[in-house]
């Protein structure tokens, strides 16, 4: 990460065929982007598992984000903020993605049932029977409660952080945690 | 954060290689290009869609009637021919007659705006006081003032003046003037006739930047000529009406009709027919005065000639006498000859009707009108009831 000014930033994208460069503004600093890209990629897929629940859309869910990020990289107001604002980007299309999923799931065209590929191969048994039967049930949520939940339990933020990323009060956030940990008291026992 | 939440955590992380990295920087590029290939088809689409609107709202306006007019609240007269009359502030226009070949309308006071459906086979007539304007093309406004001036101002189309000083022609754009009744009474006939053109309105091009000025336009010489094969078209109509025996009317729109606008000696026959069935003989001899002058050859000729010595017999019979006399080796020959007797007799030329008597009993000792005659060379007889 280089000083670039953040209302100015500069932009590179490398193909994989290495023959065409699409740049934006100046090149000199073409190596910020990039540098996001790499540094944050993990961070932005593991947030992307943790919300969808899906392992086959994260790399998808990641490829919106950055390309989201590389069109609205102007709105960036600080660098030291590029990690929630990611993390924002991927609430929000994730949130899209949830919704989606409902509404197909509503008209029957939602089937997926490989809940066992979500946890970690190397993971204990009895935790990938855990982590498989919670994206079962949390597949039952709205996705405000779904979010609300995952981002506070399962990814660890807190509440303030989960309130900007989501866009909304923390008076709220707390309401959408408490109704989704409701919901799923009687099938995820803590 | 608890033990399960722990657990979890760690059972939901994402082993992120160079391999998916890559994949997920080739799909970026990826994205971009088909998000410019999208951008560029939208400003397209954008682009025809509002070209498209633009086309359609400029035909749409041309077509319409102004909106202005639409959506004023004023009364307005709805012909079945889709015109309207909008009538402005005090006024009084009365239909007069209002039928599929036919609209006439009397403005006697006030201002209305007029929007004519085109339809060459109606006439749309608008009279106020002697100027009568006739619609050629779509849109116009009468105002009628106290002191009997007329102004028509054209907004769209063409339109024929007929005023007490001439006949105008108003194009789309342009503002007339005329004298309503006013004229006859000024002009007396003691200015001798001169060779210069009667006094023209006062014709201004429609945006005159102030509206105080008006800019005298003298009438272009070449506009009347011009107009005249566009009357073309209205003896079509008078000659239907002609045919279907509505003399009357045939003859109001033959009033309108210069006789240089007809064509052949026989439409200038049947036009001078139609006046004299309307019971308008004297209005006849124009025609037939045209026939004489413009076809001298046509067979019609000594018949227009004729008919026009016929028509002047009573109020000018020496006239009729010398036409009558110009007619011989023809089948009117004789009626001519006696009619010129009668002629003479009634202009109180007893001694040339007396030799004119004579030579009719000699060139037809049997004629059928040997008793006219007589009586006539002896004096005017005594007219029957």
């Amino acid at each position: 990460m280089t000083s670039a000014s953040p209302k100015s930033p500069h932009l590179h994208l490398v193909s994989l065929e290495g023959d065409k460069e699409q740049t934006r503004q100046e090149p000199d600093n073409s190596e910020d982007f990039e540098a996001i890209f790499v540094r944050y990629t993990p961070y932005v897929a593991s947030i992307g598992l943790r919300l969808l629940g899906r392992p086959d859309e994260v790399d998808d869910l990641v490829q919106d984000v950055f390309f989201t990020a590389y069109r609205k990289m102007n709105t960036l107001t600080s660098q030291a903020s590029i990690k929630s604002w990611l993390a924002t980007i991927a609430v929000r299309q994730s949130w899209r993605r949830l919704r989606k999923r409902r509404l197909w799931n509503l008209i029957g065209w939602e089937n997926w049932d490989a809940y066992d590929t979500i946890p970690d191969p190397a993971a204990l048994p009895e935790v990938k029977a855990q982590v498989s039967a919670l994206f079962r049930v949390l597949d039952t949520l709205p996705p405000d409660l779904r979010i609300a939940w995952t981002l506070q339990h399962v990814q660890g933020e807190t509440q303030e952080s989960i309130a900007h990323m989501c866009g909304c009060s923390i008076r709220t956030i707390k309401r959408r945690v408490s109704k989704a940990q409701a919901l799923l008291k009687g099938v995820w026992s803590e | 954060m608890n033990k399960h939440h722990k657990a979890i955590q760690d059972a939901t992380q994402v082993t992120w290689d160079q391999e998916r990295t890559q994949r997920a920087r080739d799909g970026i590029v990826l994205k971009k290009k088909k998000h410019k290939q999208k951008q560029i088809i939208a400003s397209a689409i954008s682009l025809a869609s509002l070209g498209a609107l633009l086309f359609y709202f400029g035909m749409t306006q041309t077509t319409q009637p102004s909106p202005n007019l639409a959506q004023k609240s004023v009364p307005s007269i709805q012909f079945a021919d889709g015109s309207v009359a909008f009538p402005n502030g005090p006024h009084t226009l009365i239909v007069q007659h209002s039928s599929t070949e036919r609209i006439v309308l009397d403005l006697q006071q006030g201002t209305s705006q007029f929007e004519v459906a085109p339809n060459p086979n109606r006439r749309f007539i608008v009279r106020a006081g002697n100027v009568h304007v006739t619609v050629i093309g779509t849109k116009f406004s009468v105002d009628r003032s106290p002191d009997d001036q007329v102004r028509v101002q054209v907004t769209q189309g063409r339109v024929r003046v007929d005023a007490t000083n001439g006949v105008w022609f108003l194009n789309a754009g342009e503002l007339g003037t005329f004298p309503g009744q006013a004229i006859q009474a000024k002009a007396p006939k003691e200015p001798p006739p001169t060779q210069e053109p009667p006094p023209p309105p006062n014709v201004t091009p429609r945006p005159p930047k102030p509206q105080n000025v008006v800019r005298r336009i003298q009438p272009r010489p070449e506009v009347r000529p011009k107009a005249k094969p566009k009357l073309a078209i209205t003896p079509k109509t008078w000659e239907q009406l002609a045919s279907k025996g509505n003399f009357k009317e045939a003859a109001q729109r033959l009033e309108l009709v210069s006789p240089s606008a007809l064509n052949s000696a026989n439409s200038l026959m049947r036009a001078a027919e139609v006046m004299r069935f309307a019971g308008q003989p004297r209005r006849s001899i124009k025609f037939l005065e045209s026939i004489e002058t413009r076809y001298p050859n046509d067979a019609q000729a000594p018949m227009a000639l004729f008919l026009r010595a016929r028509t002047l017999l009573t109020s000018k019979p020496c006239l009729a006498a010398q036409l009558f006399a110009k007619i011989q080796h023809t089948k009117l020959a004789e009626d001519a000859l006696a009619r010129e007797v009668e002629a003479l007799g009634r202009c109180g030329n007893l001694q040339r009707a007396n030799i004119r008597a004579q030579v009719y009993k000699t060139r037809y000792p049997h004629g059928h009108h040997r008793g006219t005659v007589e009586r006539w060379s002896k004096g005017q007889p005594q007219e029957h009831p």
